[in-house]
């Protein structure tokens, strides 16, 4: 099948539903084996690729990953760093030291206050869920205009249907499955 | 609950006083998504019982004390609003409140794979709209459907459910009437496809035959909440591929 879907088709299941028979596939996110049976543990759409069978989720907490592009907004200040929300049920860490510009001890402040919003990259996050983000790299700036939304995860629709999208909007927005992201890079292996 | 010999929860027909079979469940109805400001949420309605839960996280866990390093914690709180028996309820917690949190949490625990979110908190909010008889299964289905709805993972839904006995006899899901003047309440939490027993509390005594007719009782109805459960899921994001 295109995009990415071999196998199964789009399916929405719930948490517990078997999704099928463990067959020599491997389980990717959203899923457990129990039992020899694939299980989803959220609710979302079924998702199989390079035999690996997924769950998208519908609604869920964005838990950030290195390399993540993100809109974080600045929630706290300190001396030589900054707290951003980056919507997630971590803040994210921004060190001056990954700032775009020159800035002194104690003088984060006049840079960015609470409330600015600024186009970061995620830069680490540990096994504790730290995050650190970054402002080092092309792109990333502080958002002087335009408007932020929210908007439901749409990481189950195809890439033609997000090209669409782009096309029609004038959304700038171009989020790729992990598996994209990693072979775009050469790290196809899993 | 020793039981009240003069009050008759039986009909002659062997029917109970609401027209139900000693093995029939109050109607029941759940939708998803009730609360546009939660993460997640669901409204239970069960027989005269409503429960509304509200699920908000996982988000940093506070104070920090209360973090584990490996796991997220689950925070629930039930309550019961003054309106909704009655007999006006005193509002805050009290006792039963307390210990309904306690094993409705630790009930959530054992379904929701709490490994994923180390250091944070997932906060289940439990309120009874209205009660007669059974809102601590209400709120626990509830609270099932909210998190799910909210996108935590868990390896299964779980499902309230509860049975008792009444002039001798085993009948599924109290109401009021067989709540006050039974003899036994067996209120189970049910992973249904797994058929695991996440909670599991008896108030009066059931002889092993009696436990084991309640608890088979017990099981069908967990099927059949959990497909109204699956449905309100579905029907919440029903056409979600447009």
């Amino acid at each position: 099948m295109s995009n990415g879907q071999n196998g199964a088709e789009l399916r929405l299941v719930t948490p517990g539903m078997a999704i099928g028979p463990l067959a020599g596939k491997r389980v990717g996110s959203g899923t457990i084996a129990q039992n020899d049976t694939i299980i989803a543990t959220r609710l979302g759409w079924t998702k199989e690729f390079n035999n690996t069978v997924s769950v998208d989720p519908i609604n869920s907490a964005y838990m950030p990953r290195s390399g993540d592009l993100i809109v974080a907004v600045v929630a706290e200040v300190r001396n030589n760093l900054w707290f951003m929300n980056v919507n997630g049920p971590f803040q994210g860490l921004l060190p001056m030291s990954l700032a775009p510009w020159k800035v002194e001890f104690g003088a984060a402040r006049q840079h960015m206050g609470i409330g600015d919003v600024v186009l970061a990259r995620v830069q680490e996050v540990d096994e504790c869920h730290n995050v650190v983000l970054t402002m080092k790299g092309v792109g990333l700036r502080r958002l002087t205009q335009g408007t932020t939304v929210r908007c439901p995860n749409q990481s189950h629709r195809s890439p033609s249907w997000r090209r669409q999208r782009n096309r029609a909007t004038p959304t700038r927005c171009s989020r790729q499955p992990h598996h994209h992201r990693r072979k775009r890079k050469g790290l196809d292996r899993w | 609950m020793g039981g009240y010999g003069d009050v008759q929860l039986l009909r002659e027909d062997g029917l109970r006083l609401d027209g139900r079979k000693l093995d029939e469940m109050r109607p029941m109805t759940i939708e998803a998504g009730v609360l546009p400001a939660a993460d997640g949420s669901a409204m239970v309605t069960h027989g005269l019982n409503v429960a509304v839960a509200a699920v908000y996280g996982p988000m940093e866990a506070h104070p920090r004390k209360i973090q584990r390093q490996d796991r997220a914690v689950i925070d629930v709180r039930y309550n019961m609003a003054p309106f909704s028996t009655s007999d006006r309820i005193r509002p805050g917690f009290n006792r039963r409140s307390r210990e309904i949190s306690k094993v409705t949490a630790e009930a959530l625990e054992s379904v929701v794979l709490c490994e994923r979110y180390p250091r944070s908190k997932i906060r289940v909010e439990i309120e009874i709209l209205a009660a007669e008889a059974g809102t601590r299964c209400a709120g626990l289905t509830a609270a099932a459907v909210a998190l799910a709805d909210a996108g935590i993972p868990m390896r299964d839904l779980i499902v309230g459910v509860a049975s008792g006995k009444v002039e001798g006899i085993v009948v599924l899901d109290l109401d009021k009437a067989e709540d006050n003047y039974g003899q036994a309440d067996l209120p189970v939490g049910i992973l249904p496809n797994t058929g695991e027993i996440a909670f599991l509390q008896m108030d009066g005594d059931l002889s092993p035959d009696e436990y084991n007719l309640a608890m088979e009782y017990n099981f069908k109805a967990a099927a059949e909440i959990h497909e109204i459960m699956v449905d309100a899921l579905k029907r919440r994001y029903e056409g979600g591929e447009n």
